[in-house]
């Protein structure tokens, strides 16, 4: 989760435990805000970018999450980790934006998809073109399904913890899921079998 | 939990399948079920295919850009924690008791005193403006200041503590008090003048 530090963050804080650096912000000490910041970015940009499926919105979202969580920092009582806590803001940052906004899709050359070094530079540009495909499809979906598609797939959480995020019980999670994934059967055609 | 739908294998038994945590009954049936067979193959290739997409990696640049636009946009803003006296859990009690302070105020003393309307100077509002008499209050302000005083004695009147209470509006114990005391020395000052005038004006 945390992204290589930057030649700013103040070292005496790089050490530091998350439940620590909330208190520390708490005390005034704003600079510990920024090493929470860049321990968790990668992550809330990720969990934004898979609602949304576009970089620029994601990362608007993403600065909003934070901005979100500083000014809420009081309310984190370290029950869940720092980084669930803050993904149930991005959660609902996300649901609140993708249910006012439609998703803009990117072009195919918008951005280099991770590369294998195996691939021949067909096989990449058809694996790139696979992968935008289908993050247009994940955001057309209705913003319950991809928020429990995108947060069991990409980032890996229990159906407990998504129960817990967007406030529904362990079986509806599960049942958005199946109704995701046959959502995009349908969009994505017979070419999946 | 119900693994079955119509005979057959419902979302949540298809999903624990899918992820390869099932208990042995769902198991039992896709034995002998090729409709449920072929659901949750097609389940598991939507999964796989949507498990492979990547997402772009952004630059490096992008990170620094994106630490310094947050650090930008906290800078002028505290965390909720340190001023517990502005957040609406505190603040709706607050109002709430001060809008019955007033009602009880108002209620046992009448129509509230007459403020003295600001005066304005010639040369503040222009050559042909009429300075107003202080002495004179403003009938029609007054008229307002009571629409506004009958409507928040109304508000108070129907508010219910234990009401609030279970809506989440409640102050936990001590709330206030620590709202009180997080005020600064000269809000605390003001808070004091401004009861002990109310109390004089109703004389009590």
């Amino acid at each position: 989760m945390a992204g290589s530090a930057d030649p700013a963050t103040p070292s005496r804080f790089v050490d530091v435990a998350d439940a620590d650096l909330v208190t520390a912000c708490l005390a005034g000490e704003t600079a510990a805000f920024d090493v929470i910041v860049e321990r968790h970015r990668r992550a809330i940009y990720l969990l934004c970018y898979r609602f949304v499926g576009q970089h620029e919105d994601a990362s608007d979202l993403a600065q909003d999450v934070f901005l979100r969580a500083y000014k809420s920092l009081g309310g984190f009582r370290g029950q869940s980790s720092l980084g669930t806590w803050l993904y149930r803001i991005g959660v609902n940052v996300c649901l609140n934006r993708v249910s006012v906004k439609r998703p803009v899709h990117e072009a195919l050359d918008e951005h280099a998809v991770l590369e294998s070094a195996d691939q021949s530079p067909a096989e990449r540009v058809l694996e790139g073109e696979r992968a935008v495909r289908m993050r247009a499809f994940v955001s057309r979906l209705p913003a319950k399904q991809r928020a429990a598609l995108v947060l069991r797939i990409y980032q890996d959480m229990s159906h407990q913890d998504i129960a817990g995020a967007l406030g529904i019980s362990v079986g509806a999670v599960k049942a958005n899921v199946f109704h995701a994934l046959r959502n995009l059967k349908r969009m994505i055609g017979d070419d999946v079998l | 939990m119900t693994f079955f739908d119509g005979g057959h294998l419902g979302p949540e038994a298809l999903i624990d399948l899918v992820e390869g945590c099932s208990s042995p009954a769902p198991l039992a049936h896709l034995e002998r079920c090729e409709s449920c067979r072929r659901a949750l193959a097609e389940l598991r290739a939507v999964y796989e295919r949507v498990s492979e997409a990547p997402a772009p990696e952004p630059s490096p640049l992008f990170w620094e850009h994106f630490s310094a636009r947050v650090h930008d946009a906290v800078a002028d803003v505290e965390p909720a924690a340190s001023r517990p006296w502005r957040s609406w859990r505190v603040m709706v009690p607050v109002a709430a008791v001060a809008g019955l302070l007033m009602a009880v105020i108002f209620g046992r003393g009448g129509a509230p005193a007459p403020t003295p309307a600001p005066v304005q100077s010639a040369s503040e509002r222009g050559a042909a403006q009429v300075t107003v008499d202080s002495n004179q209050p403003d009938a029609a302000r007054v008229a307002d200041d009571e629409i506004s005083l009958r409507l928040m004695e109304a508000l108070v009147a129907g508010l219910d503590h234990e009401a609030l209470e279970s809506a989440g509006l409640g102050a936990a114990d001590g709330v206030l008090d620590g709202a009180l005391v997080d005020l600064s020395s000269e809000e605390q000052v003001e808070l004091v003048r401004l009861l002990r005038d109310a109390l004089a004006g109703t004389g009590a």
